[in-house]
């Protein structure tokens, strides 16, 4: 049963990386892939790291991606590309006979259907209680309705956030003063996603969540929305 | 931040992403504000919207008209309201018209304001119906796209913004107050 980690220069896969460093977990191979130069949404340096206890660790800005990969890995190969769905990552990610994909792309990028076609569940952790949140942002819209966060790891299919659910959990809201984008949003993902996989690595198997039915599609937080749902946070600066 | 920077230029032509937009802490959200009071200063009187009217004269359904599909929208027609929320979220625009599948019939017919007003209206009748995020969300949208051609607008338009800027406002405040925030 062999793992891949096909991973965006970014730093939830940096989240992620780590989290699964920090399990112990061992994977069988990494791809890198990032054009550099490319401003790909998502792709960013972690700013300095908040210094606030929060419920899960957040990532850690000072352990670059690679350092982490070679950790979980002894077969890392770096491409030039700035989308996925570049025919060197397909070959690739083919020729690694890979039985599961951890995915951690680049915002705004969908996994071509031929990739998919190649056997293995890739696997997505969307930020969000699925089917209730689905869409773009919804980590804002699930805290200005007072639910906290939540994160669902799904199985991607070519339509969005619609593939089988295979692992949910809430997460608390986090303290005010965290950036959500970098670190609690890549936290909580790489927390339930680094869990999913150290199943998948026990049972050899994947667990499908029940079809729960549909909910409306959510599109990018407005800037004002976000600002509303960070400063009522607890402790949020409104002064 | 002392600018509320996604109310300016021609929003139609580069529409704004709205993609990881910094956090200003509430200096943003008074920089927000200011931005809609000096939109708001100069117009006239507020004119709410009118009344759904689906027999608008040479605008028959089936026509795929955006002037008679909003007035469906507005008269009642839940999916073809959601199909215009998905269309404004994803393009920030309004076209003329939309053919099968809900696609422009002209991708270039995009720049009648009326029209984009007539989307505000739905959308800030589709958030005090059911007070839903996301009908907020495409509202403040539309809002910043109109607030940036405020000084291109007729008389007649710009008395209707008055009113949007108002009834914003009340919309947005209220949601302050709902998650307890008092600036």
């Amino acid at each position: 049963m062999s793992i891949l980690f096909l991973a965006a220069n970014t730093p939830r896969s940096q989240a992620y990386a780590q989290a699964m460093a920090g399990r112990g977990m061992k994977i069988d191979a990494a791809i890198l892939f990032d054009r550099p130069g490319a401003g790909q949404p998502g792709k960013a340096d972690l700013p300095s790291p908040p210094d606030i206890p929060t419920s899960v660790p957040l990532p850690d800005p000072g352990i670059t991606l690679m350092q982490s990969l070679v950790t979980l890995s002894r077969q890392i190969q770096q491409i030039e590309a700035e989308s996925v769905n570049d025919p060197e990552i397909l070959t690739a990610v083919r020729d690694s006979g890979a039985d599961l994909v951890i995915y951690s792309g680049y915002g705004g990028q969908l996994v071509s259907p031929g990739l998919l076609a190649l056997g293995a569940p890739f696997l997505h952790a969307h930020s969000g209680w699925l089917p209730d949140y689905r869409g773009s942002t919804t980590v804002y819209y699930s805290l200005l309705a007072g639910e906290g966060c939540g994160v669902s790891v799904i199985q991607l299919v070519a339509a969005i956030d619609q593939g089988p659910i295979v692992a949910r959990r809430r997460y608390p809201a986090p303290p005010a003063g965290v950036d959500i984008d970098y670190f609690y949003d890549s936290a909580i993902r790489a927390d339930l996603m680094a869990d999913t996989v150290a199943a998948w690595i026990e049972d050899g198997r994947l667990a499908p969540i029940e079809d729960l039915g549909t909910a409306a599609d959510y599109y990018v937080v407005h800037p004002l929305l976000k600002h509303i749902a960070l400063l009522g946070l607890d402790g949020g600066d409104a002064d | 931040m002392s600018n509320y920077p996604y109310a300016t230029g021609d929003l139609i032509e580069k529409p704004n992403t709205y993609f990881y937009s910094q956090f200003g802490g509430a200096a943003f959200i008074a920089a927000w504000r200011a931005s809609r009071v000096r939109v708001g200063g100069p117009l006239p009187e507020p004119v709410p919207p009118l009344p759904a009217n689906k027999s608008k004269p040479g605008t028959g359904e089936g026509t795929g008209q955006s002037v008679a599909l909003l007035e469906q929208a507005l008269a009642g027609d839940g999916e073809l309201a959601e199909a215009f929320v998905k269309k404004f979220e994803i393009h920030k625009r309004v076209h003329d018209g939309y053919g099968p599948g809900f696609r422009a019939l002209d991708r270039r017919s995009r720049n009648d304001l009326t029209l984009y007003f007539r989307a505000a209206d739905l959308f800030a009748a589709l958030y005090d119906d059911g007070h839903a995020l996301r009908h907020l969300n495409v509202y403040l949208k539309c809002l910043d796209t109109i607030c940036a051609m405020s000084s291109r607008l007729t008389a007649d338009l710009s008395a209707r913004l008055a009113w949007h800027v108002g009834h914003e406002r009340e919309a947005v405040d209220g949601l302050m107050d709902k998650r307890g925030i008092a600036l």
